[in-house]
């Protein structure tokens, strides 16, 4: 059979090209909130803590520094509490300082931004519920679960509108339409990345597996809290992109999280506080 | 109804509905506690941006029947009321409805 | 391909010219990773993201001194080995190289032949010289004794901390060296970034293996050593397997060869505060500190002794 199947982003040069990404810009707001925060002698650590909670780029950025092998604990840290006690407070206010902003903010930066830490506020709550050591682990692991859709809108912006137009036209599930168009979606991406980052197997599995949760061999249910998560979130209308279709999960998901219907109320209960405000916080032109 | 109002936003008499807590998680302002003036400057000079707040907004039947159609659409998929999918969408329907005005 | 790794990398921040594309020339062909930078905010983010082994700078760049001071306020990045390309002029309308933080300067126009000695001479330097520990790249025994020295003789109002792990000798047989050496270096992280937050001109060396050294302003000591412990007992945990973690001790053979039960790695600091006790000669610290550390060493888990006024 001929195929006619059209080559928008070769996956060998572009994993290249990811691999040798250095820096990722982080959002306007956020940043001006952190340069703010650098400047009041009075800021403790924990609160830069707290606030990068809700930044997956400069978390994201402080995990590979810390897990570089210049500072000698490769593949090992994986909360920015314990990133923070490593790295001080030179190397957090060198990166905020360095940090550049997105600059052609695509359309789609906020809704992402929303619903990564959507899912990271999803994935501590279910990992609570679930009496699971760590949590701090599993809202990082939620935080950066998309951290593919970001490298795609950095490095890609043009064809990975076309996947998004596509995905809505459709009505099927994101990944879905980048598997079909790319050739990879954006978990290969995330997995790719956190590999590169020698970032730990905790955080990167559950990053490059979230739709794919019964392929990895460790990390089960790791996995399955930050699909689950992501599921959670989506299903509330705080999915990356448009109000797109959810798909029938991996029935690993069931077993890894066998949550009831009242504890999936009460985390719904839970989340939707913050669900809410947190869109607040994006600027009113793209709410 | 439980909701995050930003911090400008915020009025006397409106109750915490979340604790306010410092970095090391001691309580500064108990759940519950009706806010003052004096009580809102000072959270503002904390540097915090928002709080939870007891609101008492309800939701109209326009509104309610848009989310729920809205939640209709998200589940395509063929499932059973068991299934995770059929849980969740349960749980959602059920916390919309405890939010409809109780007229 | 060539595996980047492996390769020595250099930051250069320089204005486009003809003299740097040749200096440039000179490093590649002999293998060094050149990464080129006319924006001192970009290089600055690059040390960040990717920190390099070696740093050129001309003083030809706009910003080129601002990107000097930043790098000299951070203690982890003013131990890379720097090296400033300068004009004639420009140099000696400069104070002092001391005062810039580099190690090194190379006039234009540079020849090729000294580009390269002193790019390599700045490294074996790096690597080997200097009373630097190599593995954590803090100052070594030299150094503290001349430190420990000053301070006794100038009376200053400080306290001179002893630090060392507890049962480090199991936690090394248990889990290997490469292991042990990650806790010597989160405990080297852990002591700067504690006592340069509370007290930006801090002195902290590394006496060798667990042992380290720190003076600090005496009334600080409390809030020193407290938040010392409480990030080491944070960050450790996750040297330790979660079948020790939840059993909460280490299996290890002792020096007969019989399997032991040790407790995880804990931390004691013993503290002689200057204030407290008059101290005439550096000999009588390291005798109090012996004495200081037997005390502190018989207490569970991590703990800091300060000595006592004798009454």
């Amino acid at each position: 059979m001929k195929m006619e199947k059209e080559v928008i982003l070769d996956k060998i040069s572009f994993r290249k090209k990811v691999e040798q990404l250095s820096n990722l810009p982080t959002l306007p707001n956020l940043l001006d909130k952190f340069t703010r925060m650098l400047k009041d002698p009075k800021t403790s650590m924990a609160a830069f803590g707290k606030e990068l909670s809700k930044d997956q780029m400069l978390t994201s950025k402080i995990l590979k520094l810390v897990n570089s092998a210049f500072y000698g604990f490769p593949g090992r840290i994986s909360t920015v509490t314990n990133a923070l006690v490593l790295l001080g407070y030179d190397a957090l206010k060198g990166l905020i300082i360095s940090s550049n902003i997105f600059e052609n903010l695509s359309p789609e930066a906020y809704p992402l931004w929303h619903h990564s830490v959507t899912v990271s506020l999803a994935s501590r709550a279910i990992a609570r519920e679930l009496s699971l050591p760590d949590i701090e682990e599993f809202a990082v692991a939620g935080l950066l679960h998309d951290i593919g859709k970001v490298i795609l809108h950095v490095e890609a912006s043009e064809e990975y509108r076309t996947v998004i137009n596509q995905a809505k036209k459709a009505k099927q599930p994101i990944w879905q339409t980048e598997g079909e168009i790319l050739g990879f979606d954006h978990a290969n991406i995330g997995l790719w990345i956190c590999e590169e980052w020698k970032l730990p197997k905790k955080l990167t599995i559950p990053i490059g597996y979230h739709h794919m949760p019964a392929a990895p061999k460790e990390y089960h249910m790791r996995v399955a809290v930050v699909t689950m998560a992501d599921i959670l979130v989506r299903s509330m209308g705080g999915g990356a992109e448009d109000d797109l279709p959810l798909e029938t999960p991996d029935p690993i998901i069931e077993k890894q999280v066998p949550l009831t219907l009242k504890q999936i109320r009460k985390l719904i209960e839970g989340i939707v506080p913050e669900f809410e405000s947190l869109k607040r916080l994006a600027p009113k032109e793209i709410n | 109804m439980k909701e995050n109002i930003p911090i400008t936003d915020v009025k006397p008499g409106m109750l915490l509905a979340k604790a306010i807590t410092n970095d090391k998680d001691m309580t500064l302002c108990a759940e519950g506690t009706p806010l003052t003036e004096d009580l809102i400057d000072r959270f503002l000079q904390m540097e915090i941006d928002s709080i939870c707040i007891e609101s008492n907004k309800e939701m109209s039947q326009e509104e309610y029947l848009a989310l729920k159609e809205k939640i209709e659409k998200r589940f395509v998929a063929s499932y059973n009321s068991n299934s995770l999918l059929g849980k969740i969408k349960i749980a959602l329907l059920g916390h919309l409805e405890s939010h409809k005005g109780s007229s | 391909m060539k595996q980047v790794a492996t390769e020595k990398r250099i930051l250069c921040l320089h204005e486009d010219d003809f003299a740097y594309d040749q200096i440039r020339q000179i490093l590649s062909d002999k293998g060094y990773f050149v990464y080129d930078y006319s924006d001192a905010n970009a290089a600055f983010a690059h040390i960040y993201n990717e920190p390099p082994d070696l740093m050129v700078v001309s003083t030809k760049t706009p910003g080129w001194k601002e990107f000097m001071t930043r790098i000299k306020n951070d203690s982890v990045y003013k131990h890379l080995p720097l090296i400033l390309l300068t004009s004639e002029e420009t140099l000696t309308s400069l104070l002092s190289l001391s005062d810039l933080s580099c190690d090194d300067f190379l006039l234009y126009p540079a020849h090729k032949k000294e580009v390269l000695l002193r790019v390599q001479l700045r490294e074996s330097y790096a690597s080997s010289n200097l009373d630097a520990n190599p593995l954590t790249r803090l100052p070594g025994n030299y150094t503290i004794m001349a430190t420990i020295q000053n301070t006794v003789q100038q009376k200053n109002k400080s306290a001179l901390c002893y630090l060392d792990l507890d049962n480090f000798k199991a936690f090394n047989d248990r889990y290997g060296f490469a292991r042990g050496d990650e806790a010597i270096r989160m405990t080297a992280r852990i002591i700067t970034n504690v006592t340069r937050k509370i007290h930006a001109d801090s002195f902290v060396g590394h006496v060798g293996g667990d042992d380290f050294f720190f003076i600090i302003p005496s009334h600080l000591t409390k809030e020193c050593c407290e938040q010392i412990i409480q990030n080491f007992d944070l960050v450790i945990p996750t040297l330790i397997n979660d079948e020790d973690r939840v059993r909460g001790y280490i299996e290890s053979k002792d020096r007969k060869g019989n399997v032991q039960r040790f407790p995880l790695l804990s931390l004691s600091i013993a503290v002689i505060d200057l204030n407290i006790t008059r101290i005439d000669h550096p000999a009588e610290v390291s005798a109090k500190a012996g004495e200081l550390k037997k005390a502190v060493k018989k207490l569970n888990g991590s703990n800091y002794l300060v000595n006592r006024r004798r009454s």
